[in-house]
């Protein structure tokens, strides 16, 4: 229990420090680009430079990096991440719902994925070399070589008048009960979340299937068989427990991943997420919701490695660095 | 009662080669076991030693195709398939594999899977049952709170005790080790080899052990069988067999084997033995024999008895007394 302790501290303080390693990145990252943000808002016809100064007085931008750095640090403590250029309202709210928005599109398609590319890559590999292998396989690696943004359109084109084509709600329910909200994010949900689950499942699928084979054929599951346990039993507490080791870490890269891969199904199915939030903020130029979105999605994926980490640790024994 | 436990009769065993040129690595080999028996298999690497046994368990994979007899207590359990075989799996028949480490499901306590063997007979709880694991942990010399280990905390010779005390739950009625003391140093060697002999005189189990090691053989058992490219050349009380061998591979395998002490020079065995995907003309031996004659390329010598209890496959029996 000691080893787990001190690991778990060591992982957490490794965490932490990424973290700040990334919001470091993040604020110089928009200090190298050309122009600031007021350049930008100065394009304004007849400002003029005395105004433009006055702007740059204004937003602390005229005062040296180090001074910024230290105020961004410190507003950043209080969870002030700025206000977004494009509405006005504090960037926090706007990732929050944003975030809101895309965490259960995303979750939904992630679950189904896994489970269904577990239990895929199972199948594969106990039925090795059949025809059904064959087939798993073949559609694993057709689903996995498909571009997100392509299965999405597709996916419009067959199903549009079956599932609502974008947006999260449908604007025209008057007064709905929770219940009937509830029903209608989902139903908006499905296909967006379909594409993120099509778009994982190969991969989820193709590994376990590598990773069963090879534990199936390691010793300890000729032992398994030796003792006379049921191929399920074998399955699941000899290979299949193995095999969760490498499975474990791509999930938990793929979930970081995830969230800030799914800019261009957000875009294709309007879905009110963090996503499209990136890409208005793009094209708007609104650096405060740029730079805070890109502090979310990194804090996400640090997050998930962080517990993918935990997981090994559980999973793994002989884990002790 | 005093039937065999296990007779196997005419077991042959063919592997998938590429091309189609199929691998015969076991040739027509019978034996059995009676209880409390003590038989070795012995023979070079490749000399299909392991293939019988686990062909016996019904244990090779799907690239094999066995045929003959097996039979426990008088019922024949290799045409079955699995099915036929899983009830005398581990409780009858159980196996003490080479290489404990991976014979051992690392990232699970010896406890639970010494656990997972015990006969169930009506509900025993977790606790009953790694309780029990505990009592054959301390059968074979270890101490009871060791079922929390997971293997790789356990050293070598304590990870084969495992083992042991894991063929030991079943209570069966023959225990195969194959190769059980390779990994290991000679005084740990000396322990399990203490342990074994202790074990089936309590128990009353029998063994076989497969072993290249005649020194070994010799220490444990009181009848071999010496096999030579999936068969057996000559078989008989381990005694005669060093003392008289009336094969020239017994004679020249038991040259080879270092003996402390001994005042004679060690000698190898010249070549190889045959490649088996090619149909054999003649003795398999004859290439490495310095014996061969014009008539050992000609026909394949068949075990014969050459002395009481004893039994060799070589022309040359009939010159030598």
């Amino acid at each position: 229990m000691n080893r787990g302790l001190d690991l778990v501290l060591r992982r957490t303080a490794v965490a932490l420090i990424t973290i700040f390693c990334a919001i470091s990145l993040n604020f110089l990252l928009f200090r190298v680009v050309p122009g600031d943000a007021v350049s930008n808002l100065a394009r304004v016809p007849n400002s003029t430079v005395a105004q433009q100064q006055a702007l740059r007085h204004e937003f602390g931008l005229d005062r040296s990096i180090g001074v910024q750095y230290v105020a961004y640090l410190r507003e950043l403590v209080h969870g002030n991440l700025g206000r977004s250029f494009a509405n006005g309202q504090p960037v926090s709210k706007n990732l929050g719902e944003a975030l809101g928005n895309t965490l259960p599109m995303v979750l939904l398609g992630t679950v189904v994925a896994i489970l269904a590319g577990i239990a895929t890559g199972v199948l594969g590999a106990v039925r090795r070399g059949t025809r059904t292998d064959r087939a798993l396989t073949v559609s694993s690696l057709t689903v996995y070589a498909l571009p997100a943004q392509w299965v999405g359109l597709l996916l419009l084109f067959l199903l549009g008048g079956v599932f609502p084509s974008g947006g999260r709600v449908d604007e025209f329910l008057i007064e709905p009960s929770p219940w009937q909200h509830t029903v209608d994010v989902l139903w908006h949900m499905t296909l967006p979340s379909l594409v993120v689950g099509l778009t994982l499942f190969g991969q989820y699928a193709l590994l376990t299937r590598t990773a069963m084979l090879e534990t199936l054929a390691e010793d300890y599951v000729l032992t398994a068989r030796a003792k006379g346990l049921s191929t399920l039993r074998i399955v699941r507490h000899h290979a299949l427990r193995n095999a969760m080791l490498p499975i474990s870490t791509l999930i938990a890269l793929s979930l970081g991943s995830v969230v800030g891969g799914v800019v261009l199904i957000e875009t294709v199915f309007s879905w009110p997420g963090i996503g499209r939030a990136i890409y208005s903020a793009v094209t708007s130029r609104d650096y405060p919701m740029l730079q805070g979105a890109f502090l979310v999605l990194t804090v996400v994926v640090v997050v998930c490695n962080y517990v993918s980490d935990l997981i090994y640790l559980r999973l793994d024994p002989r884990i002790t660095v | 009662m005093n039937g065999p436990v296990l007779e196997v009769r005419d077991l042959n065993v063919w592997f998938d080669g590429p091309g189609g040129r199929d691998v015969h690595a076991v040739r027509g080999v019978s034996f059995d076991v009676r209880p409390g028996d003590r038989l070795a298999l012995v023979g070079e690497s490749g000399c299909g030693k392991t293939t019988t046994v686990l062909g016996v368990l019904g244990l090779l994979g799907a690239t094999a195709s066995v045929s003959g007899s097996v039979r426990v207590d008088g019922q024949e359990v290799l045409t079955g398939g699995d099915a036929a075989m899983a009830p005398y799996r581990w409780g009858d028949l159980s196996i003490v594999f080479q290489g404990a480490l991976n014979a051992l499901n690392p990232v699970r306590t010896v406890g639970s899977q010494i656990a997972e063997v015990l006969p169930r007979d009506g509900r025993v709880s977790r606790r009953a049952a790694l309780r029990r694991a505990g009592e054959l942990l301390e059968r074979v010399g270890m101490a009871a709170r060791n079922v929390a280990f997971y293997p790789h905390e356990l050293s070598g010779g304590m990870r084969q005790r495992a083992c042991i005390a894991m063929a030991l739950a079943g209570e069966p009625r023959v225990l195969f080790a194959d190769e059980p003391t390779t990994a290991l140093d000679v005084v740990v060697q000396a322990q399990i080899l203490e342990l074994l002999d202790r074990l089936a005189d309590e128990l009353g189990l029998a063994i076989v052990l497969i072993s290249h090691d005649l020194w070994l053989v010799g220490q444990l058992c009181d009848r071999a069988m010496v096999m030579y490219a999936g068969r057996a050349v000559e078989e008989g009380p381990t005694e005669g067999l060093y003392t008289a061998p009336r094969h020239p591979y017994t004679r020249l395998l038991y040259e080879a084997t270092p003996v402390l002490g001994a005042d004679r020079p060690l000698r190898s065995i010249g070549g190889s033995p045959p490649a088996l995907d090619v149909p054999l003309a003649g003795c398999a031996f004859r290439s490495r024999c310095p014996d061969a004659e014009d008539r050992c390329s000609l026909t394949e010598p068949g075990l014969t008895p050459v002395a009481p209890a004893r039994r060799a496959a070589c022309h040359l029996t009939d010159r030598t007394p």
